[in-house]
């Protein structure tokens, strides 16, 4: 998904801004004891507040799954009193929340309806084509669109910058899964370009341990993350771009110049540092759209990762099943943001660590 | 020796305010006149609302009629159908014309709903230093971790497949983001003098918001607006996309999802696909560039960035 | 949505039974690995508690029942554990006699003991009730006499007994698993213990492949497909490049587009079948009412109430034009609701029933009082107009709500208003059964018999499995009539006595019966035999292997094979080249960087 509106992550918080020139190795490893509570109080918070919705929400989207699971089968009033016995749904929806908070804080998340297994064994099944294809795709399209985006600025007005940055406008406005769509068209289904896999992560009879295999994963996993890490590229160089324009404003890097040091030495050591402090929080962020990421990607490209199983588990739709992965992509962002605030807090002096 | 009768003072205080008003919104307009990018968005922007509003008019409504359509089933372009036929042998071209008119009214609505919940709220959160302003920025940083397109898709199974109900899914899923910007800025807006100058004077918090606050939130809020329509119309044809719109709509991300359903990428009909593509795209970035344009008209800081 | 799936809920009857093996195991252990595509996933492998289709496709290959049902006729059943039954005369006793020496995979016997052991506990209730239950109706106990015998005693005749395709369990296993417990029974590849013709090498719940090898110790011998890989896939698209590039060798799960694309290549065959008991239909409330009390309930239009109404509307939507768009040519001609799969219990509506005939349709809404007014809309008989009909929809497949757009449009052409509701299947269905809506568009498939799908137009099914409300005394008195009616001619003048009831009243206007597509590649396998009718499902379950043989063009298709791998190690090399080139340019950056900066 996108995001909102690229300016608003220079916003955030009120944290973010130029900063002072400063090498991240000298103040790495302080927190004061305060801090790390009120990080990690809020977290918990956040997620207290998540499971809860989690409840509540799912409760009103399908008040009796008894009657979508017995249809076709179920024939007597019995035969649904039956399925809503075992399914639980005969208590009043308080115990059932008692129920379901224990259950949380157990590690039991229930039993998914439609696979009849239970759900933390089924997202553990499925998370691993997940994390292969989104995180090669955000550290790719980090690494690419920071160096891009701090190209354009070093230069800026210039042709490389004119032309990258036009580009890097429209692929922001693009959805992804069109731009996935296309690839799939050119790339995979394509009779003549068609040389990449139309899908899925393994080819039939490749044993996915060994060396083949793996290099048959890849295989599968370069269009569906070529399509990723461009969409996220656009926006992180976009970002990027700015925050670096930020910086070459600052009296330090004149003061840098003034000591004699060559172009390269300023952009690493005072421009780079500095300007990669709004990528941070950008990049927790942006973890709560890259799970969309992963489910429309998952469905063009057919890989049977969190996203394909959210949408499974949509058609029935799957109350256990889509809890356990609600929470876990809401857990995902919000420890994805706790530690993005340490990791700012390290590299930013000026947040009371 | 006569004079004039003075005009009443009051009217006088308003018309100044009015014309300084008037004023601002000149300099912001020539402004935005000389920046190149923000006038081609807006310039596409206006074909796009030509085309959506008199689209009646550019071609016949009864060709969306599937029980009407006659064409061969998802044909290539030809002299009969420029852009091809759909599954339902229907000409791409009156489709995508028509199909305008979902993203843009869903786009804009649901921001109107977002920018409402979000100026509220960031506002609120920013002016008020005790607890009430910190629960509503908890609340504010919750609605951000939860996922945008899981929970914008179990609302829309909730709600049901209507155009109302995606317009309430993306306004409602939309305005945390705007809540931070506004809470950002006023925030800064807090600390101007003429705030204290207003406190000290006894102004409320109401009116501290509405006569001070919002006056000076306002043009963000509209640069904002600008960019949050872009993210909404992506929001809506990803939604469509997945089979959440509204399945009687004729929209390009329906389009894109009939395309998608019927096998039209491995059929090879690429003119199911490229013509509601671009057209998103164009759009989106339309308002994109407008949006930031007028950003960097309202807050001069960022200029330097793009 | 991502999947077109079949408009019909229960289960796809092309992929429904177990045929009656020809016992010949052909050429033993000839080997060879079959292929098999499919969209969609498996939910479990448990025999008592699956719910989608794909599973009870899969289910047959690793369990056994007693009967199979044959591949010439749905309403008929082949041997399968049994080797053959009979039925007393009063129909109250049904004795299987089972093959003598059977064993389970674990060198167990399985013996009638585990058959009445199952049949038990499906009749007990709990889990296997809710599946299976259907297929022991009347049945009052299960015994087991003797090792190779199982004795149904009735309380009143059954109509579909014989007919016994319920899994059977191996007891020993299964005892240890009560209901509460049955989800951790142990579903893996090694601990699985089956007694059909295949064994589970590789896949569990929601896993993307399933492989399967053959077993000997089945009682049809050793099947001459090896080794059947099933795939999984999340979308049609997949399958059809897959099938194309000749890595799956047969699938269900094309679309009838993909058919028309894939019919004129090589090694190829390409075609679709009539669902033989599936159909698809527009249905309406014909009168929901709260069981206890008497009262209406819910919100229906008052026009779809009356049976006149319905009935007008029987020749006001097109079939045609139904299937050449929102099937795109996969709907074949039915309208009533038993489909071709029992063609004696056919009954065929009179012709004026059969054609689209807009002018007919309006002439006999006219007749029942429902006239046009000077604003071109349509009024009730008592002269007030119609209030505005709704049209509910599954919105999760493709070709059932364009179906429903085109049936709103034929609705407004004849003067109403109508607005289109999609919804998932589970609001769908809530809203039936809450009486909120006035028409409907689904499907229904059913095997076995008609009685399937004759019970829910009963007035006991509503609020249960009825979707349509529909309660008619007449109706049911045949029902009952001929569910305890054993001669066989004298229960078919009932069962068509009792279509025509509904084609009058109309709480459904049937509308066609979906097809179903397929495809396969003839340059690795032969042999592909077709079930119940030409050009039928040559994969209607696990027995149509028996009928599959490797092709002597072996040679010819491993060179073909040879150059797609060249292909690949040609692309995969050079991929491998543009990333060492991209990497040691990085190196070299970061290593001039580097100097550069202490050159300072």
């Amino acid at each position: 998904m996108t995001s909102p509106s690229i300016s608003t992550a220079t916003h955030v918080d009120g944290l973010v801004g130029p900063g002072f020139p400063h090498r991240r190795s000298r103040l790495a490893g302080r927190f004061s004891r305060r801090f790390v509570l009120t990080q990690f109080a809020g977290s918990a918070c956040a997620l207290m507040f998540v499971i809860v919705v989690n409840f509540f929400l799912f409760r009103v989207i399908n008040p009796h799954p008894e009657r979508t699971l017995g249809r076709g089968k179920a024939r007597t009033a019995e035969d649904l009193e039956e399925i809503r016995r075992r399914l639980g749904l005969d208590e009043s929806l308080w115990m059932q929340f008692g129920k379901y908070l224990k259950q949380v804080f157990t590690g039991d998340f229930g039993v998914s309806f439609q696979y009849s297994k239970p759900v933390p064994d089924l997202i553990g099944e499925r998370v691993w084509p997940t994390l292969l294809l989104v995180l090669p795709a955000t550290v790719l399209s980090i690494w690419l669109g920071s160096r891009l985006g701090s190209r354009q600025a070093w230069k800026h007005g210039g042709r490389f910058d004119r032309s990258t940055s036009a580009f890097a406008t429209v692929l922001y406005s693009m959805p992804e899964w069109w731009l996935g769509l296309l690839l799939f068209m050119v790339f995979a289904a394509n009779p003549v370009f068609g040389v990449f896999p139309i899908g899925g992560l393994h080819s039939p009879g490749v044993a996915p341990m060994s060396v083949e295999g793996v290099a048959d994963t890849i295989w599968h996993l370069v269009l569906p993350t070529t399509t990723l890490t461009v969409t996220y590229l656009a926006e992180y160089s976009m970002i990027m771009r700015s925050s670096m324009l930020d910086v070459m404003g600052e009296d330090y890097l004149l003061t840098g110049r003034a000591k004699g040091l060559s172009d390269r030495q300023v952009l690493h050591r005072h421009a780079l540092p500095n300007a990669r402090l709004p990528m941070t929080t950008l990049i927790a962020l942006n973890l709560a759209f890259t799970v969309g990421g992963a489910i429309t990607i998952e469905t063009v490209f057919s890989i049977p990762g969190l996203g394909l199983l959210t949408s499974e588990a949509m058609r029935i739709p799957d109350l256990p099943l889509l809890q356990g992965l609600f929470l876990v992509f809401s857990a995902a962002v919000v420890v994805a943001n706790m530690v993005a605030n340490f990791i700012y807090a390290l590299q930013d002096p000026r947040v009371k660590a | 020796m006569t004079t004039a009768p003075a005009p009443p003072r009051r009217s006088s205080a308003r018309a100044l305010r009015w014309k300084l008003r008037r004023e601002a919104w000149g300099r912001t307009w020539a402004k935005f006149r000389a920046n190149r990018a923000g006038m081609v968005g807006l310039a596409v922007l206006l074909v796009f609302a030509v085309i959506a509003v008199f689209a009646p008019l550019l071609a016949d409504s009864h060709e969306l009629r599937v029980s009407a359509a006659s064409g061969p089933i998802l044909a290539p372009p030809s002299r009969k159908y420029p852009l091809g036929t759909d599954d339902n042998g229907r000409s791409i071209l009156t489709l995508l014309i028509f199909g305008a008119r979902v993203p843009l009214l869903v786009g804009l609505m649901a921001t109107v709903i977002s920018m409402v919940i979000g100026t509220i709220v960031g506002m609120a959160s920013g002016i008020s230093d005790g607890w009430a302003g910190t629960v509503l920025f908890r609340l504010t940083e919750w609605f951000i971790v939860i996922p945008f397109l899981p929970l914008a898709l179990v609302l829309a199974t909730l709600l049901g497949g209507s155009l109302l109900s995606i317009i309430v899914v993306i306004g409602i899923t939309g305005w945390p983001a705007t809540a931070l910007v506004i809470r950002a800025q006023t925030f800064s807006v807090r600390e101007r003098p003429f705030m204290e100058r207003a406190r000290v004077l006894g102004a409320g918090p109401w009116h501290l918001m509405s006569k001070h606050v919002f006056p000076n939130v306002l043009p963000l809020v509209f640069a904002n607006t600008t960019l949050t329509v872009a993210g909404s119309v992506l929001a809506e044809t990803t939604l469509s996309f997945l089979g959440f719109g509204d399945p009687t709509a004729v929209s390009w991300g329906t389009m894109l999802n009939a395309a998608f359903g019927t096998g039209a990428v491995s059929l090879g009909a690429w003119w199911a696909l490229l013509p509601p593509g671009i057209c998103v795209i164009v759009v989106v970035l339309a308002f994109t560039m407008a949006g930031q344009a007028l950003e960097d008209i309202v807050n001069p800081r960022l200029k330097e960035g793009r | 949505m991502f999947t077109t799936s079949s408009a019909v809920s229960g289960h796809r009857s092309g992929t429904d039974s177990v045929a009656s093996g020809p016992g010949s195991a052909g050429s033993r252990g000839a080997g060879g690995k079959l292929t098999i595509g499919a969209v969609g996933e498996v939910d479990t492998l448990n025999p008592l508690t699956y719910i989608l289709s794909n599973s009870y496709a899969l289910i047959p290959y690793l369990f056994e029942a007693l009967t199979s049902p044959s591949h010439d006729s749905l309403a008929e059943q082949g041997p399968g554990l049994a080797e053959s039954w009979n039925v007393a005369a009063d129909g109250l006793t049904v004795t299987y006699h089972m093959r003598p020496g059977l064993k389970w995979s674990d060198g167990k016997p399985l013996t009638a003991a585990d058959a009445a052991y199952t049949l038990g506990r499906v009749l007990e209730g709990g889990q296997g009730n809710s599946t299976w239950g259907n297929y022991l109706d009347n049945v009052k106990t299960v015994n087991a006499p003797d090792d190779i015998t199982v004795e149904l005693s009735l309380g009143a005749p059954s109509a579909t007994l014989p007919k016994m395709p319920i899994p059977i369990l191996p007891k020993h296993i299964f005892e240890h698993y009560p209901d509460e417990k049955l989800d951790q029974y142990p579903l893996g590849p090694k601990s699985l213990v089956t007694s059909g013709p295949y064994r589970l090498l590789e896949g569990g719940a929601g896993s993307s492949l399933y492989r399967f090898e053959a077993w000997p110790g089945n009682w049809r011998g050793l099947s001459p497909v090896a080794y059947v890989d099933w795939r999984f896939f999340k979308a049609q698209d997949t399958i059809m490049q897959a099938i194309r590039k000749g890595e799956i060798d047969y699938t269900p799960s094309v679309n009838a587009l993909q058919v028309r694309k894939l019919k004129n290549r090589q090694h190829m065959y390409a075609g679709q079948f009539p669902l033989l008991g599936n159909f698809v239909e527009v249905g309406f409330n014909s009168g929901s009412s709260d069981l206890k009390t008497g009262r209406p309930l819910g919100d229906p239009n008052p026009a779809v109430l009356d049976p006149k109404f319905r009935f007008a509307l029987s020749t006001a939507f097109d079939p045609a034009e139904l299937s050449r768009k929102a099937f795109k040519g996969g709907l074949s001609p039915l309208r009533t609701i038993v489909p071709d799969g029992f063609p004696d219990f056919q009954w065929k509506p009179p012709a004026d029933g059969t054609t689209y005939d807009p002018k007919l349709a309006a002439q006999r809404l006219d007749e029942a009082g429902y006239k046009l007014d000077a604003h071109g809309r349509r009024t009730l008989p008592t002269g007030r107009s119609v209030p505005r009909l709704r049209i509910a929809v599954d919105a999760s497949d493709q070709s059932s709500l364009l179906a429903t757009r085109l049936v709103r449009e034929w609705m407004q052409n004849l003067g109403f208003d109508i607005t289109l509701d999609a919804m998932t299947a589970d609001k769908l269905t809530d809203e039936i059964l809450s009486g909120n809506y006035d028409m409907f568009w689904w499907g229904w498939g059913f095997s076995d018999d008609p009685d399937a799908m004759l019970v829910y137009l009963t007035c006991d099914q509503r609020s249960l499995q009825s979707d349509s409300w529909y309660c008619s005394e007449e109706y049911d008195d045949l029902y009952t009539e001929q569910k305890n009616e054993l001669d066989h001619d004298k229960r078919v003048e009932i069962v068509k006595k009792m279509q025509q009831i509904l084609y009058h009243d109309a709480p459904y206007i049937v509308m066609g019966q979906p097809m179903a597509q397929q495809a396969y590649r003839s340059d690795r396998w032969t042999g592909w035999t077709s079930a119940f009718q030409p050009g039928g499902d040559v994969m209607a379950d696990v027995t149509s292997l028996y009928d599959l043989r490797p092709t002597d063009g072996a040679a010819q298709d491993v060179s073909a094979d040879r150059t797609a791998r060249t292909a690949t190690v040609v692309y995969r090399s050079l991929a491998a080249l543009i990333l060492i080139l991209l990497l040691g340019r990085f190196a070299v950056a970061r290593w001039r960087r580097a100097t550069a900066e202490e050159r300072e």
